[in-house]
């Protein structure tokens, strides 16, 4: 299964990452249009900082997902990839994934009514936020691939952070 | 191993899903008064004005998790031979049962209630009867100020109809808000020509015939009215258990594994009084994502495993009023000392935060919810909120204030 | 996307692919998607408080720390690009002048006036008074007043006046954006654009707009002097394309803007000492110049030096392992080469004190020893032919035919063989009857946003086939040369059948056996002076304002911040401007509808933004149809 990771000690705060998710959101998926668009286009990740880090904050697609079990219309769902997904033309637009979401990371699409969040862009090889990332602070990686990684690296250098 | 689940509610489903989840050899039978597949409860005030709206599961979990379906009266419990009697007379035996009977609405003694043209707003065909009696009528009134009532009423204006919701209370949306969150939606609804009677309520229905003709309240008033909805509230369903040797207080008392006294015998959603996470005391409470929860967790331990429920929020409800969204969490309205109590109230935005000790222990947002989740979160998980204070009072406050040294945070795709 | 439609450039890049070089193309692919800020001009680096920007979707702060919002930002950023091209082509124009000044007074003897009745025209333009006077005096008078043009006057720049019509001198001084110095234009929009100054989004334009016509006066000055200097060019045949690199010579690239450097290297490489001593190196054929971009242009059309590529693709030179030598004197010239000529045999030399590359030759350029620096600079190449590849030698063997060389001198000259006695008439006439449909001016680079040449050729067989007679400088001229649309067959092959018609009679009459080539080559970018010359003759000849013309102007593949001023000075020239890349504007829809619409109320001309070269084509005619509606000519 892939996973997106964040890697906060890369994000320099760009934002490019938020612009993405938007440009991918939108009805032709290029910037031109994008900005043109109206109502402009919705972003699902956000980038949040405090004094010591600062990264994008997204769904995590958790696995006992709050959002999904909380949902009272049949929107939410989990698809083949294991994504929390939306089933919009079912969204009542109640909010209820919005107020149990621990990330905060659903929103609000006031024009059509509906909630908003991160969909993995599951059309997509890579996810728009992993490749508008230019400091490989958002990257996709192969969550087993990634493990052995980290365990390699923990026996080389006794820690599992990066160098 | 046979499991049987009283209630065909999200509570039953959920604890289906748990218990097939992990064991897929079980025996699962829902014994279920309602005679509809299954669907989602808290949409029902929309079939009032859509025509044809699907609210049913996209996968019915009757097929989806292999329960067995008993459409039928659950008459009593046998708790020592571990048995559910049918209103038939039939006996089912258990190895473990699930109470998930839900609850009813509460109907007051009022003069001419009952006959035609009055409806309560609890089940599918409820609504459905809503919808068909209504067409060709004018006016409507609704009996209580809660959530259930504003839906409805909002639903029936949308369907063409004149609408007055009257509310017995000085607020309507008394304990889901305070009393500025209630003006705040009275207005909204006064604004799309809803009716608003507060401190008042129905003495009489007035009928013509057989027919509702108008309601005659406490201070005198009369309004004209074709149909009168009854949303007074809901009370547990525990008839089930009269008899059964089961304890129930306002609604089945359950253990922090959801056991009733008896321990192969479990209890989940709205018929449950348990304490509030937050106040720690003993509540009921008819909220879907509670019940949800409760069911989920039921399941899992009448499967084997040993999961503790902390309890639930009475007050958690999300919602949208016409196109003003509201959260409200926790406790909102404290009338006792020891709480800090902060307010943001803006045009187009009304935030109350309310701390107690170093606790975020509720919070109201109307208008602006932007990250709202987050503290739900800080609420449900009894996190201590230390520096994060002002952040949190200044809207600020996001995940990222919650890490620290995470090196990798991990998002599954 | 493909990277280029030019079979050349792609065999090249199949060669940077065999040594593992990277390209431009390579390297925007690592850059990209490119930054959403920047793409929109939502971001501003202009204080120590910044970087500031906003979201161009209407979330987060709507403006920067100082208040700034997104129509403020915009502004300044286009401003300021606009500033930087102008003091490109101010830095070119300034250096010409310089040169001019020193050699009328003899300080410079390798830079003779090679065109006297040049400059006695410009004399003549300007207010130097010409009769019985020394041509070195004239020279020294015109430098003077060149130099003038600079500095801030209490007068409206001598070559911005003096050059268009009265319509248009008029709606500049009601528009107040009449500049009165080149660089103090653009250290105005400098100051104008810093920390706390204009705040007034359409206010900063205009100053803009006045900084773009200062860049006209620059670019108008560097033609005049250019020609001055080293002769109007007139009709050659030439060819371009890789394949004019000679495998059995010391082939020498020369690549930048200005022919100060190029022409002098073009002249003394035809010395016999030199070649015999490239020919001991072991190069048969002796010494082989070819042009890159638009110094590549001004040797081309002054001395039938075939052009090897254009700016997008320069590196391809070196990717043929057959370049001996390039050098360079500013703009256009990307730092890579000095990478990618590290990994062949080819010396990279740099030789203007402003425009230095680490790793590269450094062999400074002083027009005094104009000559013997030349010479250096060859034997330098030729040192470095002995130390060639063999095996890594891939020259493609393409190239095409181009006549080049159509300067607003030359095409008059053409046309008096049809009307001596007016020889514009047969011009206007043809323009009047419909057989020339109106006129389209190709200017600009190559980008690696677009598949190089690709925008072009699509509009151009468009364009062509609906009778619009083509003008290309620069490397919009390096496209059209490279595919062979420079040439008679080229009329045959994709002109609209008035405007073969014209094409051929203008051809036989000057005794070129054919037609005249489908695009007229007017020269290096600088030369876009040239076209505006062209249409103020034609406006003066019918009695109108420039913004009346069936005119237009197109740079479908844009690179620089240069092709920003220009395109901004024929907006205000009156032009409907095409852009076929997405200039850094969508993020104030205030600025985009200035610049797209707004400015057809203030000068007639306008920005037409549009990727699709066909939709653009179509856009084109469809507004010289307007155009010609409005002069009450058939559409």
């Amino acid at each position: 299964m892939k996973q997106i990771f964040v890697k906060p000690e890369k994000c320099m705060g760009c934002r490019s990452c938020e612009i993405g998710c938007a440009v991918q959101h939108s009805k032709d998926k290029n910037l031109f249009s994008a900005v043109m668009q109206s109502p402009p286009p919705m972003k699902r990740l956000f980038l949040e900082a405090t004094e010591e880090i600062m990264m994008p904050v997204l769904c995590r697609h958790c696995e006992d997902a709050p959002c999904l079990n909380a949902c009272i219309s049949g929107c939410l769902y989990r698809d083949e990839n294991g994504l929390v997904r939306r089933r919009k033309e079912r969204c009542i637009g109640c909010w209820t994934c919005v107020m149990v979401c621990p990330f905060g990371v659903i929103t609000r699409d006031g024009e059509k009514h509906i909630a908003v969040k991160c969909d993995g862009c599951h059309k997509l090889d890579m996810p728009a936020c992993v490749s508008s990332c230019p400091t490989g602070a958002l990257v996709l990686v192969d969550i087993d691939e990634f493990q052995q990684e980290k365990r390699h690296r923990l026996v080389l250098t006794g820690t599992e952070r990066e160098e | 191993m046979r499991h049987i689940i009283i209630g065909g509610g999200i509570a039953g489903i959920s604890a289906s899903r748990a218990i097939r989840g992990r064991d897929k050899d079980a025996e699962i039978t829902m014994i279920s008064g309602e005679k509809a597949k299954a669907y989602y409860r808290p949409m029902i005030p929309y079939l009032i004005e859509k025509e044809g709206m699907d609210i049913n599961f996209l996968e019915d979990p009757v097929e989806k998790y292999g329960i067995g379906v008993v459409y039928e009266k659950a008459a009593g419990v046998d708790a020592k031979s571990k048995e559910v009697i049918l209103s038939s007379g039939e006996r089912l035996n258990f190895d473990k049962l699930l109470i998930a009977t839900g609850s009813s609405p509460v109907i007051p003694d009022i003069r001419g209630l009952g006959g035609k043209g009055v409806f309560t707003l609890r089940t599918m065909e409820d609504a459905l009867g809503i919808r068909e009696y209504c067409r060709g009528r004018e006016d409507a009134v609704v009996l209580g100020g809660g959530l259930v009532g504003i839906k409805a009423a909002i639903s029936l204006k949308h369907s063409g109809l004149n609408v007055t919701i009257i509310e017995k209370l000085e607020e309507i949306l008394d304990q889901r808000l305070d009393k500025r969150g209630s003006r705040i939606i009275s207005k909204v609804l006064l604004n799309g020509d809803i009716g608003v009677l507060t401190g008042d309520t129905i003495e009489e229905v007035i009928r013509k015939r057989d027919m509702v003709e108008a309601v005659r309240l406490s201070s005198g008033k009369v309004i004209k009215a074709d149909i009168v909805i009854v949303a007074a509230g809901v009370r547990p369903d525990v008839d089930v258990l009269k008899n059964s040797g089961i304890k129930t207080g306002n609604g089945v008392l359950i253990n922090e594994y959801l056991q009733t006294c008896m321990p192969d015998i479990y209890a989940a959603g709205d018929v449950v009084e348990y304490r509030d996470l937050i106040t720690g005391m003993l509540s009921i409470n008819a909220l879907w994502t509670n019940a949800e929860e409760m069911g989920r967790l039921a399941g899992k331990n009448m499967t084997g495993e040993n999961i503790r429920y902390s309890g639930f929020l009475s007050v958690m409800n999300a919602t949208d009023i016409s196109g003003i969204p509201v959260i409200a969490v926790g406790i909102i309205d404290p009338d006792t000392e020891g709480y800090e109590v902060i307010t943001d109230d803006r045009i187009d935005s009304y935030r109350k935060l309310v701390f107690r000790d170093d606790f975020l222990v509720g919070i109201i947002f109307i208008g602006d919810l932007t990250n709202a989740g987050i503290y739900t979160n800080l609420i449900k998980n009894k996190i201590p909120v230390g520096r994060l204070k002002e952040e949190a009072i200044k809207g600020n406050l996001g995940y990222i204030n919650f890490i620290r040294k995470a090196p990798f945070q991990t998002i599954t795709v | 996307m493909e990277r280029s439609i030019d079979k050349a450039t792609l065999s090249a890049l199949e060669s940077a692919e065999k040594a593992g070089v990277s390209t431009v193309w390579d390297r925007y692919a690592a850059q990209s998607p490119q930054c959403g800020f920047g793409e929109t001009g939502l971001c501003c680096r202009h204080c120590l408080q910044g970087p500031c920007r906003i979201s161009p979707f209407e979330d987060g702060p709507r403006t920067g720390v100082c208040g700034a919002n997104a129509d403020i930002m915009v502004s300044r950023g286009l401003s300021r690009a606009i500033a930087a091209g102008a003091a490109s082509h101010g830095g070119h124009a300034k250096h010409m002048a310089h040169t001019l000044l020193k050699a009328a007074k003899g300080e410079a003897p390798d830079y003779p006036i090679r065109d006297e009745n040049k400059l006695k025209a410009v004399a003549a333009r300007i207010g130097v008074s010409v009769d019985g006077r020394e041509i070195n005096e004239i020279a020294a008078d015109v430098a003077m007043k060149a130099l003038e043009d600079f500095s801030e006057k209490e007068t409206p720049l001598t070559w911005a006046a003096t050059t268009v019509t009265k319509g248009r001198v008029d709606t500049f001084l009601k528009l107040g954006v009449v500049p009165t110095g080149i660089d103090s234009s653009i250290a105005e929009s400098m100051h104008r654009t810093t920390y706390g100054v204009d705040s007034d989004p359409v206010n900063i334009i205009l100053g803009a707009v006045k900084c773009a016509l200062a860049d006209y006066a620059a670019c108008h000055i560097a033609t005049d002097i250019a020609d001055i200097l080293f002769g109007t060019p007139s009709p050659v045949a030439t060819r371009a394309n890789l394949g004019v690199l000679n495998k059995n010579a010391v082939n020498i690239a020369l690549h930048g803007h200005n022919p100060l450097l190029s022409d002098i290297l073009v002249q003394v490489a035809g010395e016999k000492a030199l070649n015999d001593s490239a020919k001991a190196a072991g190069a048969s054929d002796g010494i082989n110049v070819v042009g890159v971009c638009c110094t590549g242009n001004e040797i081309m059309m002054r001395h039938k030096i075939p052009l090897a590529t254009s700016s997008v693709s320069q590196e391809a030179v070196i990717l043929t392992g057959a370049l001996d030598a390039m050098v360079v004197d500013y703009q256009c010239i990307m730092p890579s080469l000095a990478g990618i000529a590290e990994c062949f045999h080819t010396k990279l030399i740099t030789t203007m004190p402003i425009a230095k590359i680490p790793k590269a030759e450094h062999i400074e350029f002083h027009e005094p020893e104009a000559k013997e620096c030349a010479r250096k600079i060859i034997e330098a190449a030729i040192g470095a032919f002995g130390k060639r590849d063999p095996g890594r030698i891939n020259i493609p063997d393409i190239s095409s035919t181009a006549f080049a060389g159509f300067s607003v001198e030359a095409i008059l000259s053409a046309l008096s063989l049809l009307d001596s006695e007016d020889p514009l008439k047969p011009l206007i006439d043809n323009i009047v009857s419909g057989n020339i449909y109106g006129v389209c001016l190709f200017a600009g680079c190559n980008t690696v946003k677009v598949t190089q040449d690709a925008n072009y050729l699509a509009m151009i067989r468009e364009l062509a086939r609906n009778n619009v007679l083509i003008l290309a400088t620069g490397c919009a001229s390096g496209a059209f040369a490279r595919h062979g649309f420079m040439t008679p067959e080229a009329t045959e092959k994709y002109a609209g059948p008035g405007l073969k018609a014209v094409l051929t009679a203008i051809g036989q009459a000057a005794g070129l056996g054919g037609s005249l080539p489908l695009v007229l080559h007017m020269g290096s970018c600088v030369d876009n002076s040239r076209a505006a010359d062209l249409a103020v003759a034609i406006a003066d000849k019918l009695g109108v304002d420039l913004d009346k013309l069936p005119v237009v102007a197109s740079a479908p593949e844009a690179v620089t911040e240069k092709a920003v001023a220009i395109g901004t000075w024929a907006v205000a020239a009156g032009l409907p401007t095409h852009l076929g890349v997405v200039p850094p504007v969508l993020g104030s829809k205030l600025v985009t509808e200035v610049l797209t619409s707004t400015a057809k109320d203030l000068f007639g001309g306008y920005f037409i933004v549009e990727t699709d070269p066909l939709k653009a084509a179509e856009t084109l005619i469809s507004v010289i149809g307007e155009r010609r509606k409005g002069l009450g000519l058939s559409v």
